[in-house]
């Protein structure tokens, strides 16, 4: 105990004396752990970071978890310590609201590694990466307005903050840019994950007029009451056509392990670095769509050749101009929006019905 | 023919009323290791879960000891309610109100900044005490069954800060459902183990003034006459009323202390889940404790101690978050049961013989 004692004060004055020296972190022998937002079998947010942690385990070894960690802090610490007194080197969790429980413990202990999925904060060795998910969603909304016919699209989405509404944002413009004067209907749920509201949001979407329905929630419950209707629905985090095989258009899926496993790789060898908040792009194929279906052929090779663009680094989801709902130029005619700017999104664009609230 | 009777116990002594009690946690203990067993984990498995890392491992002492910091406080206060046989099943909603209390003083800067934290604590009490007070308000001018208002009152409650939270309170930064981070001068201090805050000095004064108040105070005395017999209580000059509505509305404030700790010491905001998964708990402690405030203290930090062995269950053998609720159940069964046996006595009978 007493000795223990003095090596973290030891510690804590070298993280004192030194905070630059501590960049990068080497771990030999990963052992990780995964902390989910949801269950691990939620058919959406969880359960594409679940894959991602069965690749690892493939790797690595066992892999244990804990699910339904909600987003408060000392319920992600007291997970976070459980892994590292059992001997956890690797902690990586997933979600937005864990981000200052992640922080405070990246500097607890700063010989681990950390990384959150989604989240905000960061640290020499606490990494929040993110998926470009706003080039899925454009693909997903070129895709939605080739299929519509009343040319209005309903989405849900958890909350408004900035990596959300990219979502939608780029969800309309592609809807736009296939089928120009389709607006899409916006609903905020105020949560990540509700079911029972989500289908109701989906049936009153569909009332209002909306024939595609697409989910940026953590449950494929919205495409359900979209498929009973007959209508058309974009999933989203994992592949949702199961949910929805005669109507769906796609999903935009993640494929977290592509960015979780050269990390991990990273660590091991010592030359793992925390990036920061960094955005993996559908060049590394962190973010993709799934497969096309139900709409032309010729519909999905002008999509398909978008995607190959986007790729190459030859497209840009956020090319102006860019108008938001008061006719404001938010982005002008020849410019692209910074990284920095679009961490910063506080609008929803002009073809977008509805509130931020 | 000797035959075995059972006849009603007159008064059963202290150390006989304590061995019962033990022999009734020994019990629980036994079934629910049995039940552990049988759902896949060894003999060493429970040993090193349960003991090594909950009590012998630092990480697992820091959280037992942080879990328990309002537990205390929710068991006090359901012990506290029981000395009047109030039945409070509203610590949530009490906790509710404590924490949203203070973080109404946080948010709208009541007070001078230096006392600022002593004034969210107290606007805690405040908080907490008026939603229990109200329920015993309610039982003694309108006769309305506590079990019922006070549950009823956890919804209200829990109700009114989803209200503020996705409302008034809502960050303005992001619009996530969480108020805003307190200024470091209105959070309590950790002590340098761990998470463990200075939250725990109030749990454990709070643990001593109960004690004091019901052992050694005047209002306790009036307190166990008005529980032995309200009517008898009354007609001797015990304003039977006052006293329950005093023990009630201290109970409540317990209970928002409990919730002071929380956004305070741990989570230094109100979020949407600081007041879930306290009532069950906060029972079964009061009555593990038999309702004895340093009781609380023990009986509080094992329940913690078993929380946090339930989170290493969940992570490392698989088993749902529902097998920490089953052995608290099992648990307080078992002392249930065993309690039989201080009211009641087994013997064999003695037969007279009647003369033909």
């Amino acid at each position: 105990m007493k000795l223990t004692k003095l090596a973290g004060l030891a510690l804590a004055a070298l993280v004192a004396a030194a905070p630059a020296a501590q960049a990068q972190v080497k771990i030999p022998k990963p052992k990780i752990a995964f902390i989910f937002l949801g269950t691990a079998t939620d058919g959406g947010w969880s359960q594409s970071q679940d894959t991602a942690r069965l690749a690892l385990a493939k790797a690595y070894g066992k892999v244990p978890f804990v699910e339904n960690v909600p987003e408060q802090t000392d319920k992600v610490e007291q997970a976070v310590d459980l892994f590292i007194s059992h001997g956890g080197n690797v902690i990586i969790a997933g979600s937005y609201g864990y981000s200052d429980a992640m922080a405070a413990e990246a500097k607890a202990h700063p010989n681990l590694a950390f990384i959150n999925m989604a989240g905000i904060s960061s640290a020499p060795n606490l990494e929040s990466p993110y998926p470009k998910t706003y080039q899925g969603w454009y693909l997903a909304g070129m895709a939605a307005g080739y299929a519509t016919k009343s040319k209005q699209l309903g989405m849900m989405l958890g909350f408004p903050i900035p990596d959300v509404l990219w979502d939608i944002n780029s969800f309309a413009l592609g809807a736009q840019a296939t089928n120009p004067g389709t607006i899409v209907h916006v609903a905020f749920v105020n949560s990540w994950s509700d079911p029972v509201k989500e289908a109701q949001i989906s049936q009153a979407m569909i009332q209002q007029g909306a024939d595609v329905i697409a989910t940026d929630m953590d449950s494929p419950a919205a495409l359900v009451v979209a498929e009973k209707a007959g209508k058309y629905s974009v999933g989203y985090q994992v592949d949702m056509g199961k949910s929805a095989p005669n109507g769906i258009l796609t999903s935009v899926v993640f494929h977290w392990e592509k960015e979780l496993l050269p990390a991990v790789a990273a660590m091991k060898a010592g030359t793992w670095k925390s990036q920061g908040t960094p955005l993996y792009g559908i060049d590394t194929g962190v973010v993709d769509i799934a497969p096309l279906e139900h709409i032309p052929a010729d519909d999905i090779a002008k999509i398909e050749a978008v995607r190959q663009k986007m790729i190459a680094g030859k497209f840009d989801v956020w090319a102006g101009p860019i108008k938001d709902q008061s006719g404001k130029v938010e982005v002008p005619a020849g410019s692209a929006p910074t990284i920095d700017q679009l961490w910063n999104m506080n609008y929803l664009v002009s073809n977008v019905k509805g509130s931020m609230k | 023919m000797p035959r075995l009777i059972l006849s009603p116990r007159l008064a059963a002594s202290r150390r006989f009323t304590f061995l019962v009690l033990l022999g009734g946690i020994l019990a629980g203990l036994v079934v629910s290791g049995g039940f552990l067993l049988t759902q896949g984990m060894g003999l060493s498995d429970l040993a090193s879960q349960f003991v090594g890392y909950t009590f012998g491992n630092p990480a697992g002492l820091d959280q037992t000891l942080t879990r328990s910091i309002p537990l205390i406080l929710v068991g006090l206060s359901v012990a506290v309610c029981l000395k009047v046989k109030f039945w409070n099943i509203g610590v949530e909603g009490q906790l509710w109100a404590g924490a949203m209390a203070a973080t109404a003083v946080s948010l709208y800067h009541i007070g001078p900044e230096a006392v600022r934290l002593w004034v969210m604590c107290i606007a805690a009490l405040l908080g907490g005490g008026l939603w229990c007070g109200v329920c015993a308000l309610a039982r003694i001018r309108l006769r309305a069954n506590e079990v019922v208002t006070t549950l009823l009152m956890n919804y209200v409650a829990y109700m009114l800060a989803q209200q503020l939270l996705y409302g008034a309170w809502r960050n303005p930064q992001d619009s996530f459902p969480v108020s805003k981070v307190f200024a470091p001068g209105e959070t309590l201090a950790l002590l340098g183990f761990g998470h463990v805050h200075a939250g725990i000095f109030f749990s454990l004064g709070a643990a001593l003034f109960c004690w004091w108040l019901c052992g050694f105070a005047r209002v306790g005395y009036m307190a166990k006459a008005v529980a032995a017999n309200p009517a008898a209580a009354r007609a001797v000059g015990v304003p039977a009323g006052a006293v329950v509505l005093l023990m009630a509305t201290l109970g409540g404030a317990l209970s928002g202390l409990a919730g002071f700790t929380i956004v305070c010491g741990e989570e230094h905001r109100l979020t949407q889940f600081v007041g879930n998964d306290f009532i069950f708990p906060s029972i079964v402690i009061a009555y593990l404790a038999r309702s004895n405030p340093l009781g609380v203290v023990v009986a509080a930090i094992a329940i913690a101690a078993l929380y946090t062995a339930g989170d290493s269950l969940k992570a490392f053998y698989q088993l749902p978050g529902a097998t920490v609720l089953t052995i608290e159940a099992i648990l307080l069964l078992c002392v249930c049961c065993a309690e039989f046996w201080l009211r009641y006595q087994l013997g064999w009978a003695k037969s007279t013989k009647v003369a033909p």
